[in-house]
């Protein structure tokens, strides 16, 4: 099955302000369109870093420097003229803690929305429920939509945060670390939605949990020291890795 | 008895010590602030009658009367202040909470404004009395700094309509793509706006100066709102930044300008913490007496025009608690009792609101 590419990095070099060390050498991945590709690896190996260069957070702070082309469609978005609002419009991103906004669980999903200029309450209700609905929280919340995010459990939070990122209908979903502050139940139920929406966007996927990799990935890539050590199909990765130090970590040798 | 047994004991006294000795302290606290409290409830009650409100005060020395014009007085000078002072400080603590950030500038307000909240009201109002209040020579300097502010108030205005005027529609119907050309179009907005700042105060000047001369009720807004900004910036700063990082990233995350996620999201979730500051510093103004004594003075007629002195509470108390007449300190009593229940009402009532907004 030929796969498009939706996302190219070409020789992303990142440094940290005031860094001299570059927390991302030489990296080189393509991503592919509508399927999962996890980023691996131990503590401080750069996953993060690497996932924050899509949507360009790492912009908020000053400082930080960045090298190399990201190309998303074929335009490079690390392009200073590149508008990072519109970057923003098409690579969604779910943080590692839930973050609802402190306003009601319909507000909270229809912020996006409502920030791309969508005012009629018709529309606004009806992409509110399609996403909900995709996020697998419309019967939990159906009932008390208009009641603050925050009384919400962790997981359901988790949730409400990933419709909200739906809702504005991404070309590109970034998760970091999505169930590390959840529990098992909450985590199941997360990744039963990543593969749900395997066919309907773009996932990238941080995880410091290598079975939660495996089973939810199409791609596997595997990062050490701020470098790309191996990127492959996962269950490559996970059964035949060809470098040695992929094959050390996947059998718990370090990490 | 075991070490173990003698040490659990030795630090059970010294816990039912610590215990007993902050019980102690908080009772001497409260013992106070009940006793005053009381005080002012009991003669201020003897002191209360519906003349209080409705009429002005009689001749000295002569019985009756009321204390309306300071009522009036008293709410149109915090009024003002709160219109002044709110929206600066709330503006200048977000300026130095998110765009300024870690900046240099922003640490340097931020210490002088902890030094201002800390300067004595006195000094404040010896300022605004010198700026806005002495002539100096034969130029009406106060009038002249007055005229300043509202031409700069009001240049302030337009060149928001003019800029949101230019974007929203000058660009549309020409579509102007080009960033020079964008940079021209503000260069020439901000020099029509400076041109019609210059213009309207040349024109204001010989208009208004004359308007505004001596003791005036602005004088007296102005000093309160001065006290205010410094409280309002800090608390609005610090809200703000208790505002986790991970609130505005998710924010930015979804596509938003920074003003978007300022007003939004920060501002929503510090919403509780700016308000409580906001109220406490409105409330502690009430109760200023120092930088109102020579800025809006003190007037025994009734009046609303802020150009003029115009009579506040607090001075009225000042005024009739220090007089020699038995009518005035009743009346003092009554407008301490009056202004102290004011200030409790208002940071309740505070409270229940902020309390009620969380809750929905």
């Amino acid at each position: 099955m030929a796969e498009t590419e939706k996302i190219k990095v070409e020789h992303l070099y990142f440094w940290y302000a005031g860094s001299k060390k570059p927390a991302l050498k030489d990296i080189n991945i393509p991503i592919y369109e509508k399927k999962v590709t996890a980023l691996i690896g131990p503590s401080g190996c750069g996953k993060t870093t690497l996932l924050r260069c899509f949507n360009r957070m790492h912009d908020l702070y000053p400082g930080n420097r960045y090298e190399g082309k990201i190309l998303l469609d074929g335009e490079n978005v690390l392009d200073e003229n590149y508008d990072l609002i519109k970057l923003r419009t098409k690579v969604g991103m779910v943080f590692q803690k839930p973050t609802p906004f402190p306003m009601s669980i319909f507000d909270n999903v229809a912020y996006g929305l409502k920030l791309r200029g969508i005012k009629d309450k018709k529309i606004l209700r009806e992409r509110v429920e399609k996403a909900l609905r995709q996020a697998a929280l419309w019967d939990e919340v159906e009932d008390r939509l208009d009641q603050p995010a925050t009384g919400l459990s962790g997981g359901q939070q988790q949730r409400l945060v990933i419709a909200r990122a739906l809702a504005v209908e991404p070309e590109v979903l970034l998760f970091d670390e999505p169930t590390s502050a959840l529990d098992p139940i909450s985590t199941a139920k997360i990744e039963e939605l990543v593969v749900s929406l395997k066919n309907k966007v773009t996932i990238i996927i941080v995880t410091h949990n290598m079975q939660q990799a495996a089973r939810v990935s199409d791609y596997t890539a595997f990062m050490y020291l701020g470098e790309l050590i191996e990127f492959d199909k996962t269950d490559i990765i996970f059964t035949t890795p060809k470098k040695k130090l992929t094959e050390d970590y996947i059998s718990g040798k370090f990490g | 008895m075991t070490t173990a047994e003698k040490y659990t004991k030795i630090r059970k006294i010294k816990s039912f010590i610590a215990l007993s000795l902050s019980t102690f302290a908080a009772f001497i606290g409260l013992f106070w602030l009940g006793f005053i409290l009381f005080d002012v409830l009991r003669h201020g009650i003897a002191g209360l009658n519906w003349e209080l409100f409705t009429e002005d005060p009689a001749p000295p020395g002569i019985e009756g009367g009321g204390l309306r014009n300071a009522f009036v007085g008293q709410l149109e000078i915090v009024f003002f202040a709160v219109i002044m002072g709110v929206p600066i400080g709330m503006l200048a603590g977000i300026f130095i909470a998110e765009y300024a950030r870690g900046t240099k500038f922003a640490k340097t307000v931020s210490i002088l404004s902890d030094i201002m909240v800390s300067v004595p009201s006195i000094v404040v109002g010896t300022f605004i009395y010198a700026i806005l209040v002495k002539p100096i020579g034969h130029i009406n300097y106060g009038g002249v700094v007055a005229v300043g502010f509202l031409s700069a108030i009001i240049t302030f205005i337009f060149g928001s309509v003019l800029n949101l005027f230019t974007s929203k529609v000058l660009l549309n119907v020409f579509s102007v793509k080009s960033d020079s050309a964008v940079k021209l179009l503000n260069l020439i907005i901000n020099l029509i706006t400076v041109l019609f700042g210059v213009f309207l105060f040349i024109y204001l000047l010989h208009k208004l100066v004359d308007k505004i001369h001596g003791f005036n009720g602005w004088a007296g807004a102005a000093s309160l709102a001065f006290i205010m900004i410094p409280v309002i910036l800090r608390t609005t700063e610090d809200m703000l930044s208790l505002v986790p990082w991970s609130l505005r990233e998710a924010a930015f995350a979804l596509g938003a300008s920074y003003y978007h996620v300022i007003k939004d999201i920060v501002i929503r979730a510090a919403m509780t913490g700016i308000l409580t500051g906001v109220i406490l510093s409105i409330s502690r103004v009430a109760g200023e007496t120092a930088p109102l004594l020579f800025t809006s003075f003190n007037n025994s007629y009734f009046t609303m025009n802020m150009n003029e002195p115009i009579a506040s509470l607090t001075v009225t108390i000042f005024v009739y608690a220090t007089g020699p007449y038995e009518d005035w300190h009743t009346k003092a009593w009554a407008a301490s009792f009056i202004i102290t229940f004011f200030i409790l009402l208002v940071t309740i009532s505070a409270r229940y609101i902020i309390h009620w907004r969380y809750k929905n």
